[in-house]
């Protein structure tokens, strides 16, 4: 079987889980090109995430990764497509009027920014199919250990081994695409460019459903003229994947408001179900998914009481289990130390005294300005001035959840630089910019999404048509 | 259906109009922003790298499917291929992996003794600095010394 067939079953079978699982949380989507991509790239990463957590349950429970390994894997994902396949009768297409001239200009012009962003991807691939620094020091080299070593895998995480305390969605998963294809480098690439185009999919999806097809074809491109979006997504390393569970947990979440209390439970879960796969993709992804519960617990509060904010709470929490217990599993057998970069040698003093430390925080909030997403040509402020132009109202602007999200994330991560062990100017420099492009397709999401929104927190009436959800 | 007025009508008119060539100007706006970086990157070429780790790689290949799986492997700490220290110790490790690759300060363990460096432990030295580095001159020189039957010196000669 050739290595694209292989890859195609690999990816293929968790996927009808997801679509499943999909249809179960979320039923309806927009029977458009914007609905239908949105919901493929739900699904593939959804698969990705749920066949990384099975993938771990096999090691720990097997011998490594071989011929049984991944009949498992496929007997496993076989049985459940098969349980799973009557909610595949929940997915349904809403028809939506076609799109006006304008619409279509977008979408065609998305495509062909996309198609230069595809280009520049698969040739920065071909040069460099190891990915960078961190790609091959930590995430690939793990799975190389774990894929070579047959029984001997638990030896990745001995305490010699660069990054043995990293989650370990990314790795796992070139591990099981490996265990279908044999080991090639194309793996990790294809990985890689899943999550990017994941993450691209989703924002535009889920921009158009809140505001318009044409908002969500401008969100697109502004992401798409993020030079380090772009940039990261061919290195291979994790803030991609982590940033896609991220946007992913958030859309579900955002087109949850105006479901009955049934639908939301179960929009709810599967929510939480991303969140906790950010947090097994990436350390950050557990601050993002704390920060998320806040926020939409508060909101949820206020717009309906302590109860509500505890429901939200509760299920956010329940969906996020499985991954929240591979983390912890993963840490209580396999990598105790959790983050040894950053806590070596750090006493309650010294970072109460960094805490207070001016010059610290004022080297960090220029740093950080300085390495925003798109800070080259002031891109966050091009985003935010775009969407106001289409009609977005400032009062919702201010009062996007997913912005807050954002916006609380960038503040913790100026948290960690300010108390980072590490020199702070080489540590600026060699994390600052992708730690703030995880939440950066976030940012994109809340400040187009917000086109559709009144400014007082609920959303319009459900609009008659997707691309005029709100009259501009 | 309530039908316009003239005045409303060309109101109505005036504002689709208005709306429109705001959202043109957006698009191609939007359409410049969204090339920007592929176009600009596209132009300038890549980063490369693949050279460094196909050869490390190409290096290794043999070496590493001879190794037991507990081998243990130290890497002299000089500089291979006009890169840096860390930057070779970091490509090994990933050539070699599941091998671990312990970093050799070898001029250390030339002054100091084995003792102090922990060559002792190791089963194997790595180095991939031509015969005429002097590290590699040293490493000789010392696995010589120390009657290191079982230790595999790799030196070829190439730069």
């Amino acid at each position: 079987m050739s290595v694209a067939l292989s890859l195609t079953f690999a990816l293929g079978l968790p996927a009808v889980v997801g679509w499943n699982l999909l249809a179960l949380a979320a039923g309806q989507f927009p029977r458009s090109p914007f609905g239908w991509a949105g919901r493929v790239a739900n699904v593939v990463i959804l698969g990705l995430g749920i066949a990384s957590l099975l993938a771990f349950a096999l090691l720990l429970a097997g011998r490594g990764v071989g011929p049984s390994f991944r009949a498992a894997d496929a007997g496993v994902f076989f049985v459940a497509a098969v349980g799973t396949i009557r909610w595949s009768r929940r997915a349904r297409a809403e028809d939506v009027p076609p799109a006006t001239f304008l619409e279509k200009a977008a979408l065609a012009v998305l495509v062909v920014a996309l198609g230069f962003a595809l280009w520049r991807f698969a040739v920065t691939a071909a040069v460099m199919p190891h990915g960078y620094w961190d790609a091959w020091e930590i995430w690939n080299r793990r799975a190389r250990f774990i894929f070579r070593s047959g029984t001997g895998w638990w030896g990745a995480f001995g305490a010699d081994v660069k990054g043995a305390e990293y989650p370990l969605l990314l790795p796992i998963t070139v591990v099981r695409l490996w265990a279908y294809a044999g080991e090639t480098t194309a793996v990790p690439v294809l990985v890689a460019a899943i999550f990017a185009l994941t993450i691209l999919l989703i924002v535009v999806d889920r921009v158009a459903e809140q505001a318009g097809t044409f908002p969500g074809a401008i969100a697109g491109l502004v992401l798409l003229g993020t030079p380090g979006f772009q940039y990261w997504a061919a290195l291979q390393y994790a803030d991609l994947p982590m940033a896609a569970f991220l946007v992913a947990a958030i859309g579900a979440l955002t087109a949850s408001e105006r479901l009955d209390a049934a639908a939301r439970w179960r929009r709810q879960l599967l929510a939480g179900l991303m969140l906790g796969l950010a947090g097994w993709t990436k350390n950050e992804g557990i601050a993002a998914a704390v920060i998320t519960a806040l926020v939409y617990s508060v909101s949820a509060g206020r717009r309906n009481g302590f109860r509500a904010s505890l429901r939200e709470l509760g299920a956010l929490a329940a969906g996020g289990g499985l991954p929240a217990a591979a983390w912890l599993v993963f840490h209580f057998l396999l990598a105790p130390a959790l983050v040894p970069a950053l806590s070596t040698g750090q006493s309650a003093a010294t970072l109460l005294s960094k805490l207070g430390d001016a010059d610290r925080w004022s080297i960090v909030i220029w740093g950080l300005l300085r390495r925003s997403p798109g800070s080259e040509i002031g891109l966050p402020v091009v985003a935010v001035v775009l969407a106001l132009v289409l009609g977005a109202r400032p009062m919702a602007l201010v009062r996007s959840p997913p912005l807050w999200i954002a916006v609380l994330f960038w503040l913790s991560m100026a948290v960690v630089f300010v108390v980072s062990p590490i020199d702070l100017r080489f540590h600026l420099g060699t994390a600052g910019d992708r730690l703030l492009l995880q939440a950066w397709p976030l940012f994109t999401l809340g400040v187009f999404g917000a086109i559709g929104t009144q400014g007082r927190g609920v959303r319009e009436p459900a609009p008659r048509r997707l691309g005029r959800a709100h009259p501009a | 259906m309530a039908s316009l007025s003239p005045t409303g009508a060309a109101s109505a008119r005036r504002a689709f109009i208005a709306r429109t060539t705001v959202r043109v100007g957006v698009l191609l706006f939007g359409f410049i922003i969204g090339m920007r970086p592929a176009v600009l990157a596209l132009r300038e070429g890549p980063p490369a790298q693949l050279a460094d780790i196909t050869r490390m790689e190409a290096e290794f290949a043999g070496f590493r499917s001879e190794l037991p799986r507990d081998a243990r492997v130290g890497l002299i700490a000089a500089s291979m291929y006009r890169l840096s220290a860390t930057w070779s110790h970091c490509l090994a490790a990933y050539a070699l992996a599941p091998t671990r690759i312990s970093r050799v300060e070898l001029s250390e363990c030339v002054e100091r003794g084995p003792a102090e460096c922990g060559v002792r432990e190791l089963d194997y030295l790595l180095t991939l600095d031509g015969p005429d580095s002097n590290l590699v001159a040293a490493a000789t020189g010392f696995a010589a010394r120390r009657s290191m039957g079982h230790w595999v010196l790799l030196a070829p000669a190439r730069r």
